[in-house]
């Protein structure tokens, strides 16, 4: 009676040891499709993604900063800005713009602002000759579409009290400009020396 | 005479009409919402659900003989945000913009009960070639409702179709339109149309009964 239980519990243990196995198995197996179909389509996707961004950020530099015929790249250094920066992140570096004749007619400045969903990427223009914000460009934002569909098309300040969501972006863009622009404004006669 | 449609027609016509997920069955309404704000975005998310539905409906019914029963709902999550995560890049590399504009729900696209449900209940159950069916007609019934929402509400709110201007630089837009709000006044019209026309036969039915009577 009693080695009838016993050998009872023993089956009922392999049992569970098996299906235990199986499962463990199974979630291997589909780890490991899962891993490999998302790093797959990253790899093939990763060029085309690099040059969409690439395309997107010119783009805005090129609608916030209108008559410009050549840019050129620049980062912040502790004491300065230096040209051509590699490796920074979105926010670190802004656009020195240039007309056909070499003359320094805008500036493209990327800033990461704080929205109501969390950060947004926006690139804004400033006109140097005339100080005034020129334009803004939302690259990215993560509020609710609809909003960042409208608000990336927005022509300028001007047009601040056209609806509730310019409104909106128009004092996230203002407080963007307050912590930028101080940093790029004392190097403008290091920028036009700088024409390419 | 009324012929009966086969049962592989008859599972693609159920999602796409009889058990439509945004106007008959009312699941998925958040991005339905969010993003019909216009006829691009509606109908990118759209799509992009659609192929997220189609592939893990596929890649789950060919595993569901190596998936044991308890691990069944973990094992479909795990299927299905492989597929999104797939289609979250390849939607990067077609079009960033759009990308962009839909934000967070093209990721949320893995908990969408439209494609959760159909994993779990259609499937996990039956052959693959069943389950793309089901999930042909679900993904293009879904994304037929966001057309018919994104194309109402970029006409009233921004004047334009597929962002080609329709009535001049005068015309007036309907801001509510432009944003989540526009959607539910949107979405309720669509239901109450959906409503008197599945309500119509039976009305008439009554009607004759009615001159019957009299």
């Amino acid at each position: 009676m009693e080695s009838d239980a016993m050998s009872e519990m023993s089956k009922s243990q392999s049992k569970t040891a098996a299906s235990l196995g199986r499962m463990i198995l199974a979630l291997g197996l589909l780890s490991a499709f899962c891993g490999l179909l998302v790093v797959g389509a990253s790899q093939i996707a990763a060029p085309f993604i690099k040059a969409n961004r690439e395309a997107l950020i010119d783009a805005a530099v090129n609608s916030v900063t209108p008559g410009g015929a050549r840019k050129e790249i620049f980062g912040y250094a502790a004491d300065g800005v230096y040209a051509n920066p590699e490796g920074v992140l979105f926010g670190e570096r802004f656009y020195a713009v240039y007309d056909s004749a070499g003359v320094l007619n805008g500036l493209a400045l990327e800033v990461t602002a704080r929205g109501d969903g969390g950060a947004a990427n926006i690139i804004y223009g400033y006109d140097p000759n005339r100080k005034e914000v020129t334009g803004a460009y939302v690259v990215e934002s993560r509020e609710t579409p609809g909003r960042g569909y409208r608000i990336g098309a927005w022509p300028g300040l001007n047009e601040a009290d056209r609806s509730v969501e310019s409104r909106g972006f128009a004092v996230m863009l203002d407080r963007a400009v307050q912590q930028t622009l101080p940093r790029v404004l004392p190097f403008l006669d290091t920028l036009r020396k700088a024409r390419p | 005479m009324r012929t009966t449609p086969s049962p592989a027609a008859d599972t693609f016509i159920r999602g796409l009409w009889r058990e439509n997920p945004v106007f008959v069955i009312q699941i998925g309404l958040c991005p339905t919402l969010a993003v019909t704000n216009t006829v691009l975005n509606a109908l990118a998310m759209g799509l992009a659900t659609l192929a997220a539905l189609l592939l893990s409906a596929i890649s789950i019914s060919l595993l569901r003989g190596l998936i044991p029963r308890p691990l069944r709902m973990a094992a479909h999550v795990m299927v299905i945000g492989a597929w999104v995560s797939v289609v979250d890049v390849a939607l990067q590399a077609i079009n960033l913009e759009v990308y962009l504009a839909l934000g967070i729900f093209v990721q949320l696209i893995v908990v969408n009960c439209i494609i959760l449900g159909g994993a779990d209940v259609f499937a996990a159950e039956n052959r693959p070639g069943l389950a793309a069916l089901r999930a042909l007609g679900m993904g293009l019934g879904f994304t037929a409702a966001m057309f018919g929402l994104g194309t109402i509400r970029e006409v009233l709110g921004y004047g334009s179709f597929l962002g080609m201007d329709l009535f001049g630089p005068n015309f007036q837009s309907w801001a509510i339109m432009t944003v989540p709000a526009g959607g539910f006044f949107v979405l309720g019209s669509w239901l109450l149309l959906f409503a008197w026309f599945k309500e119509r036969p039976l009305r008439r039915n009554r009607t004759e009964e009615v001159s019957h009577v009299g």
